[in-house]
Formats: structure tokens, C-alpha cells, sequence
């Protein structure tokens, strides 16, 4: 009897070893356009449901013969209402995960099927092509333990990194003119003292900071981490910022530099103060003369577009977000964007989000046994991504796209005559790949400024170096976060000396930090 | 009592309410700083939403907007699901408020009373529900998949719609009530029925106000389960609506898509403020009508068992 178990054992596992091994059959994915299916699509998010009826919808459906049922889900609740829908039985057929604890977890949990790569460049080979010309790394965020689980979405913001911003008019007090700005962390640093000093502002009290929050990012940046995300140590290993040997002569200069008041206490607090996450408060305020609060596009001037007269809204391009605010606060004459600053070794760099974000498109675990299906699905999603036309008419725009003319600067301005109907915005619900070319295409003016200006290609931290959870990462790194962020806070406001960075290494490698180095690393070799 | 006696004490109450009048104006002062501290929050909110949006993430108290708008208004206004919202969001309350009254007092009444067979069983039972919960995803399945309730106020009404603590609470004040009554009112040949709505209603306003108020809290400030229940978008209740409206404004959040796409100048600070007026205001206005009867009733409901 135990012999018969055994034998049957072990025949079970060769055969499923054996379909593991086996090709995938990729003529049984190819799609016959005149069949018409439903697909129940979320291969995308947004922040209102999108209307029944809606023009943009049918369009879709009758390019591609078929039927969408659209699902929508509040973003803030995306995996909670997810999880229950689909143990409540309805899963959408392609749908996306909005990180990498998410995609984790789903793939884990048999929700998601494999989508294996030769598949991905048979059905949608276009979309293939230039997602790799993007980023030849960007599938890795959507494989785990080597096999691919679905679509990339990559990010075109992540080509520019952040770079911090200055008042210019306090540089100027201090001998920057012209468009001059400190270069090096000890210019840098220099100045910083004259900020908090020498009354940059002219009105007699000593009430002026030099740097909050976000500017210590081109600080740490200088020292060759994050304090935050994952770096390559330059052997070819990942190391976590926090624990990066750097940092202790980073915070050594921070803690110095707070006991000297060039920092603005209230920085532990943040710098938006529950406002718009890119904006800086003390900044605004004429606290501080020095941040690095917001990506390029927060920091863009205003594009003379074409404006309504009366409101002197509508233009093209208006300020970026960030910029608006300041330029009606401290005005806009008066800010300059500086560079990452180099620090000792030459290193420097801020904030960036990596060419590929990790948001994940997947497939429903029900199509295993539709490749047609999925092979539709996939043209779709290659149809919409790599041909400008269609991609145009989906991407907050109307239909009727023929009624535009290009402008070099504006990219599509309506013809005379022609009135934009506002459909509400499909961008997020059908662009699933986010084409980076693309985007730059139809606001040429803002990534041409962008790219003009070296301060936001010196290269900069991105946080999805490690784009994976790793297995042990639940368990301990909710615990290991607060301690590395109490520290921090702690070194730098002198409650804690500068010598128990040494400390803080030794416990948060203690408290999980050495397996889950480990993982990433075992992860990092084996790409 | 003597007379002197009597002066003594005469004067001794003089020199207590001399010194109870400075206490009482120092407690007053102490008082009236403590309620503007409690106050002034909301103050700022609502000097917030009516600030133009370039001043409203400046920082500093704010005692009036520095430059008005009513932007933020506006754009709430417009947003045609607004209004539905609001709709949408009294047919919850006034369905969830009577079914939840009905709900209360037909399950408390009996257990308040002493001869009730299996009483402490079936108070036990309920009372075991206030520490086990079925938990989200079997609620789910019960309310979506076994009762189909997808799309109906039902979903959002039903499965709190008898809260265990305001049977147990409502019960204790049913139990205060002398027995005498009703039995003169039997005794003129009245139904048990009719003793629950002639006798003991009319006089179980604190209770009811009570739980009225909190069963109305709730029902307005629904939100998950409209999320997790509600896919039609005519049928969002408000706090999803404002929710949304604030999301849709702070679109440039993520990626570059949205940056380029947003043009709206209105600030995601007082849209917010805006938001959070529309949503408390009518909810506050009803607080003046319960109130007297409130403490009465927490107190009552609460204390004797």
C-alpha cells in the first residue's frame, strides 16, 4: 500500500516537474478579431469610475470587438477592496497592483497567473520593444523567483532626478550671481551659515533657517545614500542607505549644522505641512533658503500657452505646482534651481523614481486556460501604448484628434472652430503601459526645458533599486523603519550622539536587517 | 438655632460667596480659553476653505482668510455628484435611523423584562457579538454574494444596523422604568404593543435621542462600505463624493500624465477645508435638537443594569 502512495508520489511530481519544463504552447496564443469578448478591465487606476455610456469606452470597444465592463476601485482602499472582491468570487480578468508588497503577495497567493516573456513578445511586440529601449530592466519588477507574472509600468519622470532649488536673491547677497549657484557641499555650506546668520532676508531679526527636510536629501545624497532606499555599495552589493557607512559623516554634518541653527527645527514635521505633498511651507514663508521639495515637473516656468484672456487660465503649460505657489509667494524672479551638491568623494545626487515604477499590470489566474484571451488582451494593451493615434484619442483627449495642429513648443493645440469636449479623464484606465515617448510628445515644451537644465540628469537615489519585497521583509521592517527614522532625528537634533550611528548599524543589522540584506543581494546577483 | 449662630453663619456664607465669585470667574475664564482652544481648530478650517489658495498653505494662526475666495466652494458646487451625494447620503440616514430605532427597541423591550424565558441567553448571545466578529470578508460574502445586495443602501444600513451596545443600553433604561405603569395600562386593556408605544416610548426620549444620534453619526459619515458595496456611481453616498472630489483635484500626485494633464488652480489645501465643512455642518446642525437629552440618557443607559 505505502509503496502504491509512494509510486503515485512520485509520479504526481514528475509530471508536474514535467509541465513546469514544458514550452509554453504560443500558437494557442493568437486571438480571432471577430470573435467579440468581454474583458473586465482594471488594467489601471483612477480616481473617479469612469460613466456608462462613455464615448472614449465605446470607441475601445468597437476598435477591439469587444465588451468592457470596467471595474473601478477607490485607490486609497485599492487592496483591501481587491482582496475582498475577489474572495467574494469576481476577479477583473487584468489588473493592476500598485507595489511591490501587492504583486508579492497576489503572485504568492495563486491569484495572478504567469505570463510568461516569449508570450509578452509575441502578442504585444512593439510595446516590448521600446518598454525595453526605456529600461532593459523593467520586467524585473514583475518577476519572482524567475518567472514573469505580468506588465511593467515604467515611469517617464524617473529619466530627471530632483534637484534642490535656492532663493536667489539671498545667493545674491552672498556672491552668486548670474545664475551661479554652490556647486560643492563646503560652497554649500558656506552659504548655509550666511542664511542663518547674516539676516538674508534685511529685516533686522535673526529669524531665517538655512535647510528643512527635504533639503537634506542632496545632503545625504552627497555621501553617496539615501537614508531611505537601497544603494550599490560599488562592489556590485546592495546595501540599505540608513546603514551606508556614509551617512555617519552626513549626520555629523547635520547635527553640527542644527546645533549651529542652520537647520529649521520644525523639519521633523515635514516640510508640507499637510498640504500638497511637493510644496515647502518654510520655503513659501521665507524661512529657509534652500529645499529640495518636488521633482522637476513641480519646478517648471510658465510655458507661454495660449490663455484665456479674461481668466488667464488654460494655458498649455502653467506653472508646475510647485512653482506656481512659490512664484506668488516669494516670487518667481527669486528662486533658482541649483545642483545635487559633490560632496568629499565627488559623490552626489537627490531623490529620483527610477525609469520603472513598481506598479505591476497582471492577469487573472481564471485565463490560464484562455490564451486567446490574454492575447487579445495583450494587443490591447500594445494597440494602446505603442500607436500614437489611439494612444492619443485615450489619453485625456477627444476623439476627434485629427481637429489638432502640433506646435513645437505646445504640442496639440485645438484648430479655430474646434472645442474640446472634456469626456473626463481615461488616461489612467487605459494607459496601461505609460509610453514615456509618448507623453514627452504631446508636452514637448516642459521635458526639452527639463532636459536643457544638467541639475536634473546628475543622477540621483531611486527607490526602486530593490524593487521586490523579500520574503522576510514583512515581518521585521515595519520595526526596523521606526528605529532608523527615530535615530536619525534623534543624531541630528544632538539628543543622541553622533558615535551611536555605530550602535544604531549594529541593532538594525540585529533586528532582521542582515537576512533581508542577504535576500536583496541573493536577488541583485541573480539578475 | 440661635441667633448668633445664625449671623455666624450669615457671615461665613459672605466670605464664601466672595471667594466662590473669584473661583467662579477664574473656572469661567479657565473654561472659555479651554472651549476657543477646542474652538479654534475648526475656526482655522473654515477660515482655511474660504483663503484664495496660494495663502492657504502659509503658515501662522489665522484669525481671518488674507485674501477671499470662494474657489473651493465652487468647485464642491459644481461637482455634479455633490449634490446627489448629499442625497443619497439622507436616504441613508433616514432609512438607517428607523430601522435601527425599530431594530433597538423591538430587540431591547423584551430583554428587559424579568420573566422573559431564556433571557440571560439571548442577552448573552448578543452581547458575545460585541467581542467576536465575523470579520470582512465572510461579511462580504454574506451581504454581496448571499443576500445580493450589491447596489442597494441595504449593504450600508443592515449590517450595523442593530449595534449590540445600543440594545444592551437601551435595554438598562427600559429596566428603570417602574413595572406600575405598565401594569395600569394593561389593566385598562392595553396590548403589549400598545404599552410599548403608548407608555414606555413617550417616555424613553433621552434613550432614543441617544441612540438616534448615533446611529445618524454613523450613518452620514458611511464610507468603506459604500466603497465596498456601491459600484454605482449615482448611488455614492457623500463622504465617497467629497472624498473623490479631493482626489480628482490632487491628481498631479503621481505621474506624469497627471502633472501635465492638471491645470486647476485651486488649492488641495482648502478644497480639503471645504470638504470637511460640508461634510460636519449639517451633522452639527442636529446636535442642538439631541443634546438635552444626550448625558440624560448615556447616563442612564449606562449606569444601572
Amino acid at each position: 500500500m505505502k509503496k502504491w502512495l509512494a509510486m503515485l508520489t512520485a509520479l504526481v511530481m514528475l509530471m508536474s516537474v514535467a509541465g513546469a519544463l514544458a514550452e509554453v504552447d504560443l500558437s494557442a496564443y493568437v486571438s480571432d478579431p471577430a470573435e467579440k469578448i468581454t474583458i473586465a478591465w482594471l488594467a489601471g487606476h483612477d480616481t473617479e469610475p469612469i460613466a456608462e455610456g462613455d464615448t472614449v469606452v465605446k470607441w475601445l470597444e468597437e476598435k477591439f470587438n469587444v465588451t468592457l465592463d470596467m471595474w473601478f476601485l477607490e485607490r486609497e482602499n485599492y487592496d483591501e477592496l481587491l482582496t475582498t472582491r475577489i474572495m467574494g468570487g469576481e476577479i477583473p480578468d487584468v489588473f493592476m497592483l500598485q507595489n511591490a508588497t501587492q504583486f508579492s503577495k497576489f503572485v504568492k497567493q495563486g491569484v495572478v497567473m504567469e505570463l510568461p516573456l516569449e508570450v509578452v513578445k509575441q502578442c504585444m511586440p512593439e510595446g516590448y520593444a521600446w518598454l525595453i529601449e526605456y529600461d532593459p530592466g523593467c520586467f524585473d519588477n514583475v518577476s519572482y523567483n524567475g518567472k514573469n507574472y505580468g506588465l511593467p509600468r515604467v515611469n517617464g519622470d524617473g529619466y530627471f532626478n530632483y534637484a534642490p532649488f535656492w532663493r536667489a536673491d539671498w545667493l545674491k547677497k552672498f556672491g552668486y550671481d548670474n545664475g551661479k549657484v554652490p556647486m560643492t557641499l563646503e560652497e554649500c555650506e558656506e552659504v548655509f551659515y550666511h542664511f542663518a546668520n547674516d539676516d538674508p532676508d534685511g529685516d533686522g531679526i535673526k529669524n531665517t533657517y538655512a535647510l528643512s527636510n527635504t533639503g537634506m536629501n542632496p545632503i545625504f545624497g552627497a555621501f553617496g545614500a539615501l537614508p531611505d532606499r537601497w544603494v550599490d555599495d560599488g562592489e556590485g552589493n546592495l546595501v540599505y542607505g540608513a546603514v551606508y557607512p556614509g551617512m555617519k559623516d552626513a549626520l555629523a554634518l547635520l547635527a553640527k549644522w542644527y546645533k549651529d541653527g542652520l537647520i529649521d527645527p520644525e523639519f521633523i514635521t515635514g516640510e508640507n505641512q499637510g498640504g500638497y505633498w511637493a510644496l515647502s511651507v518654510p520655503f513659501e514663508n521665507g524661512q529657509i533658503g534652500f529645499s529640495s521639495s518636488g521633482a522637476y515637473y513641480h519646478l517648471a516656468p510658465d510655458f507661454d500657452g495660449p490663455k484665456n484672456e479674461e481668466t488667464g487660465e488654460g494655458g498649455n503649460f502653467q506653472y508646475g505646482r510647485t512653482m506656481r505657489t512659490f512664484a506668488s509667494t516669494v516670487g518667481y524672479e527669486n528662486m533658482i534651481i541649483g545642483f545635487n551638491p559633490t560632496g568629499p568623494d565627488g559623490k552626489q545626487g537627490g531623490e529620483s523614481w527610477g525609469l520603472t515604477t513598481d506598479e505591476a499590470v497582471v492577469f487573472s489566474y481564471k485565463l490560464k486556460d484562455q490564451p486567446a484571451k490574454v492575447a487579445r488582451i495583450l494587443e490591447m494593451i500594445n494597440t494602446i501604448g505603442s500607436d500614437f493615434d489611439t494612444w492619443l484619442k485615450i489619453w485625456n483627449w477627444d476623439l476627434e484628434s485629427d481637429q489638432y495642429d502640433y506646435d513645437e513648443l505646445l504640442g496639440y493645440v485645438a484648430k479655430e472652430g474646434h472645442e474640446r469636449v472634456d469626456e473626463g479623464s481615461h488616461t489612467n484606465m487605459f494607459n496601461t503601459l505609460q509610453n514615456p515617448f509618448f507623453a514627452m510628445k504631446v508636452k514637448p515644451a516642459q521635458y526639452e526645458w527639463a532636459k536643457s537644465l544638467p541639475q536634473f540628469r546628475t543622477g540621483g537615489y531611486s527607490n526602486t533599486m530593490l524593487p521586490i519585497t523579500t520574503a522576510s521583509m514583512p515581518n521585521y521592517w515595519t520595526s526596523m523603519d521606526t528605529l532608523r527614522q527615530t535615530t536619525y532625528v534623534a543624531i541630528i537634533t544632538g539628543e543622541m550622539p553622533v558615535d551611536s550611528f555605530d550602535s544604531f548599524v549594529e541593532s538594525w543589522y540585529q533586528m532582521g536587517g542582515k537576512v533581508i540584506t542577504e535576500e536583496a543581494n541573493e536577488w541583485y546577483h541573480s539578475k | 438655632m440661635t441667633k448668633a449662630k445664625k449671623k455666624m453663619k450669615g457671615s461665613t456664607r459672605v466670605l464664601e460667596n466672595r471667594g466662590e465669585g473669584l473661583f467662579q470667574t477664574i473656572l469661567t475664564i479657565v473654561f472659555l480659553l479651554m472651549g476657543l482652544t477646542f474652538l479654534y481648530p475648526y475656526w482655522h478650517v473654515l477660515v482655511t476653505s474660504f483663503t484664495s489658495p496660494d495663502y492657504a498653505s502659509a503658515a501662522g494662526f489665522k484669525l481671518w482668510p488674507q485674501s477671499w475666495s470662494w474657489d473651493a466652494y465652487i468647485r464642491m458646487f459644481n461637482a455634479s455628484y455633490l449634490w446627489k451625494g448629499y442625497a443619497n447620503t439622507i436616504k441613508v440616514v433616514l432609512l438607517g435611523w428607523s430601522c435601527s430605532l425599530v431594530g433597538v427597541v423591538l430587540s431591547s423591550y423584551p430583554l428587559s423584562k424579568k420573566d422573559l424565558p431564556f433571557r440571560g441567553l439571548f442577552t448573552g448571545m448578543i452581547i458575545t457579538t460585541m467581542f467576536i466578529s465575523g470579520g470582512m470578508i465572510p461579511t462580504y460574502l454574506l451581504v454581496n454574494n448571499t443576500l445580493g445586495m450589491r447596489n442597494s443602501y441595504f449593504a450600508i444600513i443592515l449590517p450595523a444596523c442593530v449595534s449590540s451596545s445600543h440594545v444592551i443600553i437601551a435595554r438598562n433604561y427600559f429596566m428603570t422604568l417602574p413595572t406600575e405603569l405598565e401594569e395600569a395600562a394593561t389593566i385598562d386593556g392595553a396590548s403589549s404593543l400598545q404599552v410599548l408605544v403608548r407608555v414606555i416610548l413617550p417616555l424613553s426620549m433621552p434613550i432614543l435621542a441617544t441612540i438616534s444620534l448615533w446611529v445618524i453619526v454613523s450613518n452620514w459619515n458611511a464610507y468603506f462600505n459604500c466603497l465596498l458595496y456601491i459600484t454605482d456611481p449615482n448611488k455614492y453616498v457623500l463622504q465617497v463624493v467629497l472624498r473623490r472630489i479631493i482626489l480628482t483635484d490632487s491628481k498631479e500626485m503621481t505621474s506624469v500624465a497627471e502633472a501635465v494633464a492638471n491645470q486647476t488652480d485651486t488649492d488641495i489645501v482648502t478644497l480639503r477645508a471645504a470638504s470637511i465643512m460640508l461634510a460636519t455642518i449639517p451633522i452639527i446642525c442636529v446636535y442642538p435638537f439631541l443634546q438635552k437629552y444626550f448625558v440624560k440618557g448615556v447616563l442612564i443607559g449606562s449606569l444601572k443594569g
